[in-house]
C-alpha cells in the first residue's frame, strides 16, 4: 500500500496538531505511526481514516486522493476499518449485534449473512459463547477482540488501530496482540499507532516516527530500530526500550 | 430489596401516610358537618369530567412527545433557521405560564385560523406547552450519548438517520423515559386549567356539581383524590424506572 501526505496540517482552535506533513510511506502490510505523546500520531491516523479533514494538504492512498465532502467521506470510511484505543463498542447491543451492524446498515448483508460472517470471526477470536454478551459483560481484552471483529468484518481495504492496547492489562494486551499478529499473517493491511514497541518492531514492515507536529523520520522498521536517524527518534528509542 | 419490594413498601408507605391525614382531616373536620347527599347524585357527572380529563391528558400526552422529539431534532439539525425555531419555540413556552398560552392560543390564535373544536384547541395547547419540556429532556437523552458512541457510528460509516435509529435513540431512551413518566403526572394536573376554556374535563365538573349543590367540599374533595389517583401511579412508575435504568447503567 502507498500512502502519500501532502503538506497535511491539522489546527485545533490555535493549537497546530499536524504541521504540514509531507511523506511518502510505502509498506506491503504494517505500518506503525511511532512517537511520544502528543506528537500527533492519532490525529494523522484519525485523518487517514477519513474521521477527520486535514486543514490544509491532502492524503493520497493507493493513487486515491481521499475525498472531501461528508456524503463521499462516508463511502470511503465504510471501506476502512477502525479500531479504537477504548473500543467503542455500542454499550446496548451484543458482541454478535455489534459486528453485525455495519454489514446490514452499510453494506447491504442479509441479517442472515451477517450473522454467519460475525459468529465466524468471534469464532476465530476465541470469543465462542460470548456472542450474546453486552460489552459491559465483558472483560477489556475481550471487548477490544470484538472491536477487531467489527472492524474487519466488513472486508476493509486497510485497517486502522488507534493505541489497541493502552486501555488494557498486560495479559489482556497480550491477546490483543496475538489477534493483531494473526491478522498480519493473513496478509491484511493495517496501520498502528502503538507503545507496544518490540511488538511494532516484530510486525511492522515500515515505521513512521512523529514528534512536534510533524513525521521526523520514516523507513524500514529493522533500520529504525537498529540505527534511527534522528536524534530525537535515538532519544525516544532510549528512554522506551530502557526497561 | 427487590424494586418490586420498593414499590410495594412505597404503596404501604404512602398508604399509611394518607391514613393519617385523612385522620387528622377528619378530627378537625368533625364540626363539620358533611353532606354528600347532594353530590351523590351528580356522581355521572364526575364520571365523564374525570374520563374527559384521561383521554384529554393520554392524547396530548402522545402529541407532545411528536413534538418533544421534533423539536429535539430541529434543535440539533444543520439547518441554522430550524435550530433557532426549536430554541425560541422552548424558551418562549417555558417562560410563559400556561395560563397565558391557553388565553393567548385559543382566544385569539385558535379563534383567527378558525379552530372550532374547543377540545381539538385545549389538547393542542395543553401539548404545545408540554411538548417544549419534553423537548428538553429528549434533547438530554441525546446528548448523554458520548461523543466516543458518534464517532464510532462515524466510523462504521452510518448516516445521519441511522445513527440517530441505531445508536443515539436506543442509549437516548433510557435517560428519557423516566423523566417523561413524571411530566405524563404534570400533564394530568395542567389539565385542570382547561377548565377555562369551558371544556368539560373533571375540575369543570366539579366546579359545576358546587354551584349545583352548594357543598364545596364535598365537591372538591372528589377532586383531588380523583386526580391523585391518575397521578399517583404515574409517579411511582417513574420513580421504579428511574431506579431500574440506573441500577442497569
Amino acid at each position: 500500500m502507498k500512502l502519500e501526505l501532502r503538506g497535511v496540517t491539522k489546527r485545533y482552535g490555535p493549537q497546530t496538531v499536524l504541521d504540514g506533513i509531507t511523506a511518502d510511506l510505502e509498506f506491503p502490510h504494517v505500518l506503525a505511526l511511532l512517537g511520544p505523546s502528543g506528537g500527533g500520531k492519532s490525529t494523522l491516523l484519525r485523518v487517514i481514516g477519513g474521521l477527520e479533514t486535514p486543514d490544509a494538504g491532502s492524503v493520497v492512498l493507493d493513487s486515491e486522493p481521499l475525498p472531501e465532502t461528508e456524503s463521499a467521506l462516508r463511502i470511503y470510511r465504510s471501506h476502512i476499518g477502525t479500531v479504537f484505543q477504548s473500543w467503542n463498542l455500542f454499550p446496548h447491543l451484543d458482541a454478535l449485534a455489534n459486528v453485525m451492524l455495519p454489514l446490514t446498515a452499510v453494506h447491504g448483508c442479509t441479517p442472515d449473512q451477517a450473522h454467519t460472517r460475525a459468529e465466524e470471526l468471534l469464532e476465530r477470536l476465541q470469543l465462542t459463547g460470548h456472542g450474546h454478551k453486552r460489552p459491559a459483560e465483558l472483560s477489556g481484552g475481550q471487548r477490544q477482540r470484538v472491536a477487531i471483529a467489527r472492524a474487519v468484518a466488513i472486508r476493509p481495504r486497510l485497517l486502522l488501530f488507534d493505541e489497541p492496547t493502552s486501555a488494557l492489562d498486560p495479559e489482556m494486551t497480550a491477546e490483543v496482540l496475538d489477534v493483531i499478529a494473526d491478522l498480519k499473517a493473513e496478509g491484511r493491511t493495517f496501520i498502528l499507532v502503538t507503545h507496544a514497541m518490540h511488538f511494532a518492531r516484530q510486525v511492522a514492515d515500515q515505521i513512521a516516527f512523529l514528534a512536534h507536529r510533524t513525521i521526523a523520520e520514516h523507513g524500514p522498521a529493522d533500520e529504525f530500530f537498529s540505527a534511527p536517524r534522528t536524534d530525537q527518534a535515538r532519544r525516544f528509542l532510549e528512554s522506551v526500550l530502557k526497561y | 430489596m427487590t424494586p418490586r419490594h420498593r414499590v410495594l413498601n412505597s404503596v404501604l408507605s404512602f398508604a399509611l401516610g394518607a391514613g393519617i391525614l385523612a385522620a387528622a382531616c377528619f378530627g378537625a373536620l368533625q364540626l363539620f358537618s358533611w353532606d354528600w347527599s347532594g353530590v351523590w347524585s351528580y356522581r355521572g357527572v364526575f364520571w365523564q369530567g374525570w374520563l374527559t380529563t384521561v383521554w384529554i391528558s393520554a392524547a396530548s400526552l402522545v402529541l407532545s412527545v411528536v413534538l418533544g422529539l421534533l423539536c429535539a431534532l430541529g434543535r440539533r439539525s444543520p439547518f441554522v433557521a430550524l435550530r433557532w425555531l426549536s430554541a425560541a419555540y422552548v424558551e418562549i413556552v417555558r417562560g410563559t405560564p400556561l395560563l397565558v398560552q391557553l388565553l393567548i392560543l385559543f382566544y385569539v390564535v385558535a379563534d383567527a385560523v378558525g379552530l372550532q373544536n374547543r377540545y381539538a384547541a385545549g389538547i393542542l395547547i395543553l401539548s404545545i406547552f408540554s411538548g417544549a419540556y419534553i423537548a428538553e429532556m429528549i434533547r438530554a437523552g441525546i446528548e448523554s450519548v458520548g461523543r466516543s458512541q458518534l464517532e464510532s457510528a462515524r466510523a462504521i460509516a452510518l448516516t445521519r438517520w441511522q445513527t440517530y435509529r441505531h445508536v443515539i435513540f436506543p442509549q437516548a431512551i433510557r435517560h428519557v423515559v423516566p423523566p417523561l413518566a413524571g411530566q405524563a403526572a404534570s400533564i394530568i394536573k395542567d389539565s385542570s386549567l382547561l377548565s377555562i376554556l369551558g371544556i368539560s374535563e373533571f375540575t369543570l365538573a366539579a366546579q359545576q356539581v358546587n354551584s349545583a349543590t352548594y357543598s364545596t367540599l364535598e365537591s372538591y374533595l372528589p377532586l383531588a383524590v380523583g386526580y391523585l389517583a391518575l397521578t399517583l401511579p404515574v409517579s411511582l412508575l417513574a420513580r421504579h424506572l428511574e431506579r431500574k435504568y440506573r441500577y442497569e447503567t
